[in-house]
């Protein structure tokens, strides 16, 4: 009596084992799954030029072929950016955003097709599921033929002794496989950029390059004080960085020009001289200050000498065209002749 | 002249032989005429500007636009031009494109100037408005034409590079778009199918 009941106990304990992994399985599943997608869901907190950044990079610039509008130069891209930085500002969402965009040029306008979390989901449960799939197909087949522990096969193991091992090794075995789905679908993760815990903080989320073309942007739009700020962010990281002296001055200056606060023109002149002190052929920078010079401290030799050199620099055509009227009004102050290269070509007829 | 079962036997696999070879060389010259077809309809489609090509913005209310116009100043507003059919179309100075295509432009606009029917209405893409204005006089355009400084209106309309043209009804209703210089062809053909 004494061992039927011990047998019925084991049997018991077998069929208890048996429950519980078909439901630690599913368990298991659901919480990679539910883990996964709120990783991928969870909101990061981001500056706004940041966001637009974001975004800019998932729009295609419609001029181009396969680029972002991020990364292109193209007059609607550049339309485009100013539009998603506004949209940005005016607290729109980046489904609104983006959506807006599609409305007008169509689904193509995404870099890629999964540029929503949404439709990143539509591949990623696909390859849980294949995962499930595998392993489903491996535990069955390889469990039909061996027992996992000794990897005796099966007919060779008697009665109860072969249940109960063969049970605790298709545990095993579940555990095992799930362990390393876990682990390949964590570095698949990581690889798509999701903020899993363990992901690699590299301090400031862009570089130096970056950070001036957001602010660049943010000045050309208007953002001044998100330019400033942006500024001074790679002033922290390199406190040397010509382009940022020179552009985070002039805008300091002109900050003082409009508010007629000297402190500020003051200030912004001895950024852009400072950029200059590290840099002496900077063309920007002598123009700035040549302006600074002539229309904040009324200086027009210092202004002209600074133009000169400007000019001596052989900087852009664009930027002697915007800058044309100044240059003429201080080498006029001076009585000076008007340079050469700011004569006006006529296009052959 | 006596026959066998193997003969037959023979002469019934070979009759299968060459009717497989047949149905083989069937399949491919299928395939082939296939192939060559798509080929002789893609080298001889008509170019894209004389036909209208897809946008999300078709069978829906055109985006209003408003702003002065570059030639005289005056305030204009796509919603003045409700009752005719409206031809805008984005250009540039600097657009060789666009300066091919205004001969088909202008001729459309005075094949029209009886009826009275049809406006055309240019927006200037990332120009100056001096440039612009100076271009329109130069190929002899006497249209109204705002000057989209931002960008914004080409977005509206999903516009990438100059010149792009919209058809839009009487209604104000974006009925075709076209994607490159349009030809007279395709803008009579594009007219007709709505009038």
């Amino acid at each position: 009596m004494t061992k039927i009941e011990s047998n019925t106990e084991q049997e018991n304990t077998s069929s208890n084992h048996t429950k519980l992994s078909r439901f630690l399985w599913p368990i298991i599943f659901l919480a990679l799954i539910g883990s996964v997608t709120y990783a991928y869901l969870k909101p990061t907190v981001m500056t706004p030029a940041q966001r637009a950044i974001s975004l800019e990079s998932q729009v295609k610039c419609p001029a181009c072929e396969g680029q972002s509008v991020e990364n292109s130069t193209a007059a609607i891209a550049v339309s485009i950016k100013a539009k998603i930085y506004q949209d940005v500002l005016k607290n729109e969402s980046d489904s609104q955003i983006l959506n807006s965009l599609a409305a007008t040029y169509g689904q193509d306008i995404y870099l890629s097709p999964h540029g929503s979390s949404y439709a990143d989901l539509s591949w990623i449960i696909p390859t849980v599921l294949i995962f499930l799939i595998v392993i489903f197909l491996s535990g069955t087949l390889l469990n039909r033929k061996y027992n996992f522990i000794s990897f005796v096969k099966k007919k060779d193991l008697q009665g109860s002794e072969s249940k109960s091992k063969a049970l605790h090794s298709k545990k095993l075995l579940y555990i095992g496989l799930s362990l390393i789905t876990i682990g390949i679908l964590y570095f698949l993760g990581l690889a798509l950029g999701l903020n899993l815990p363990g992901k690699r903080n590299t301090g400031s989320q862009f570089s130096q390059t970056q950070l001036l073309e957001i602010a660049n942007f943010q000045a050309s739009v208007g953002d001044t004080a998100g330019a400033i700020t942006t500024y001074k962010e790679v002033l922290t990281e390199n406190s040397s960085n010509t382009e940022a002296l020179t552009e985070e001055g002039w805008l300091i200056s002109q900050n003082g020009t409009k508010t007629h606060n000297k402190n500020y023109v003051a200030l912004g002149q001895a950024l852009i001289e400072k950029a200059l002190s590290y840099r002496n052929d900077n063309a920007q920078a002598h123009l700035y200050l040549g302006t600074i010079y002539l229309l904040d401290l009324h200086q027009p030799t210092l202004a002209a000498d600074q133009y000169k050199i400007f000019l001596g620099l052989n900087p852009p055509q664009n930027l002697i065209a915007v800058s044309k009227p100044e240059i003429i009004q201080a080498f006029a102050s001076i009585g000076e002749p008007i340079p050469s290269s700011l004569r006006i070509r006529r296009l052959p007829k | 002249m006596v026959t066998t079962d193997n003969d037959t036997t023979e002469n019934n696999g070979q009759d299968r032989q060459v009717r497989i070879s047949k149905q083989r060389i069937l399949l491919a010259s299928t395939i082939l005429l296939v192939i060559l077809g798509i080929i002789g309809v893609l080298a001889y489609s008509p170019a894209a500007s004389t036909i209208s090509t897809p946008s999300p913005l078709l069978g829906k209310v055109a985006p209003n636009i408003a702003g002065n116009s570059i030639t005289n100043g005056s305030y204009v507003s796509l919603q003045n031009y409700r009752g005719k059919f409206v031809i805008l179309n984005f250009f540039a100075s600097w657009c060789t494109p666009c300066f091919d295509e205004s001969p088909a432009l202008i001729t459309f606009a005075y094949n029209h100037r009886k009826t009275n029917n049809v406006a055309i209405l240019g927006i200037v893409f990332s120009d100056t408005s001096s440039r612009a204005s100076n271009f329109l006089k130069s190929v002899g355009a006497t249209w109204n034409a705002i000057n989209d400084k931002s960008g914004s209106i080409a977005i509206k309309y999903g516009v990438s590079e100059p010149p792009e043209t919209f058809l839009i009804s009487p209604s104000g209703i974006v009925l075709a778009k076209f994607i490159g210089p349009v030809t007279l062809a395709g803008l009579n053909e594009a007219i007709g199918r709505y009038q």
